[in-house]
């Protein structure tokens, strides 16, 4: 299982949607960190992202990092392929899974 | 030579062309001149200095009426290219909206229209040791060297890009004034409130204005009588009514604290038409009913919307832009 903090491997200001706005921005750490696991089309190892140890999030953030990611890559895939912990926002994983399902354009 | 016309209609249209050339030539010369008198006395006006007096309850979402006055009256001189001088002597009551928004106002103008400011310094020597700390004399004057303590008042930060690490600043500022008594939770919902209203600086409030730059101005002041914090945030853009997608017959009919409230509630209000966007403001409104924050204020064009008062009403006076205000309490064990 692939881990990831994004304390740790990213930032512990997490900034806004797109690079644009602002640095370390949802965009960002899709593109660095989540699309080249979900390149490979018939890697389907769990990767688990630990949401503890920042600042805290806006949802643009989260929306695009996620979100983003199961615009782009399906979001069956996403929810079977990610994982999310944080003890020190206990609602924030399935805050996070909504946006996955959510993603479809109305 | 005299010209030769083979008709009486020949001779009219050539005589109607003549006139209209004539014309057209006298009002161009009348057009640069009037120009140059009316630019020659705009410029007259930068050596006037016009007073404006502040209210003696120096606050937006205290005294909206009476602070907005003053602004009206300030913004009315700066546009026909007055100097201004600001009399702040009254101020016995301020809050860190009221600064936030001279400051963004004069930022907004000093540059644009190219006038003069002067003025006073409040006689109450709290307010006076507010607008101190605040930095506010260094925003206004060139040259200035600020003396800031950084006792209560995190001094007034602006950008135009959403920062991280001044939200993050600002959230530790308030911790070690509660002596670290915010729980992490708090901190994190905090950071995110400030970062959702630097989003909506950036993402929408200056859409088709234009030029304007976006830009956001944040404060925060210590209260140690009643152990909590308060925040203020601004921006000079269009504002939450004129951004929100509107309804057919709300683009008639509805008032701008309606639109500010559904907006809030996350009533699809985003004007980009993406279902998963416009979540910025619905997660302030939760964090203020998981009871993280109070007396959260939303000053918006003519909307006035505060939860603290359950005041939810339409101002006479207009605020340009954007405010939102709240406060955090530190927890007694």
């Amino acid at each position: 299982m692939k881990k990831i903090s994004i304390a740790r491997d990213f930032s512990v200001t997490p900034g806004f949607r797109y690079p644009l706005e602002g640095p370390f921005s949802g965009q960002d750490f899709r593109d660095k960190h989540l699309s080249p696991l979900f390149d490979q089309q018939n890697d389907d190892s769990l990767i688990e992202i630990n949401l503890d140890g920042v600042a805290g999030y806006a949802t643009s953030f989260l929306e695009e990092a996620f979100g983003g990611l199961a615009r782009k890559y399906g979001v069956d895939r996403c929810l079977f392929r990610l994982r999310f912990i944080s003890e020190e926002e206990p609602l924030l994983p399935s805050e996070i899974i909504n946006y996955i399902k959510n993603t479809i354009k109305r | 030579m005299k010209k030769l016309y083979q008709n009486p209609a020949q001779f009219n249209r050539s005589l109607q062309r003549e006139r209209r050339s004539l014309k057209q030539r006298r009002n161009k010369r009348r057009g640069s001149s009037s120009r140059a008198v009316v630019s020659a006395r705009k410029h007259a006006h930068h050596h006037i200095f016009k007073d404006c007096i502040a209210p003696e309850h120096f606050s937006i979402t205290e005294n909206p009426e009476g602070t907005l006055a003053f602004f009206d009256q300030v913004l009315k001189y700066l546009h026909a290219e007055y100097s201004v001088n600001l009399l702040l002597e009254p101020v016995r009551r301020i809050t860190p909206d009221a600064i936030l928004y001279l400051l963004s106002v004069l930022d907004m103008n000093k540059a644009k229209h190219g006038v003069r400011i002067k003025g006073s310094a409040p006689k109450d020597d709290f307010c006076k040791h507010i607008f101190l700390e605040s930095g506010f004399y260094g925003h206004v004057i060139s040259n200035y060297r600020p003396k800031h303590d950084g006792k209560d008042i995190l001094e007034v930060r602006s950008h135009e890009r959403v920062i991280g690490e001044i939200a993050h600043d600002v959230v530790k500022f308030a911790n070690e004034k509660l002596k670290n008594s915010i729980p992490v939770l708090v901190r994190r919902k905090v950071y995110t409130t400030i970062l959702e209203c630097m989003g909506n600086t950036r993402e929408h409030a200056y859409t088709g204005r234009e030029g304007y730059h976006p830009k956001w101005w944040l404060m925060a002041i210590h209260d140690d009588r009643t152990g909590s914090v308060s925040f203020a945030i601004l921006d000079n853009g269009q504002g939450i009514p004129k951004t929100v997608k509107k309804k057919i017959f709300e683009r008639l009919f509805t008032s701008d604290h309606k639109l500010i409230v559904s907006a809030l509630r996350g009533e699809f209000r985003t004007r980009t038409n993406e279902e998963w966007r416009g979540k910025g403001l619905p997660r302030i409104l939760k964090t203020l009913e998981d009871r993280v924050i109070s007396k959260l204020a939303i000053v918006s064009n003519h909307g006035f919307v505060h939860y603290g008062t359950d005041q939810f009403v339409d101002m006479k006076q207009k605020f340009v832009g954007s405010l939102v205000s709240w406060t955090i309490e530190g927890v007694t064990s």
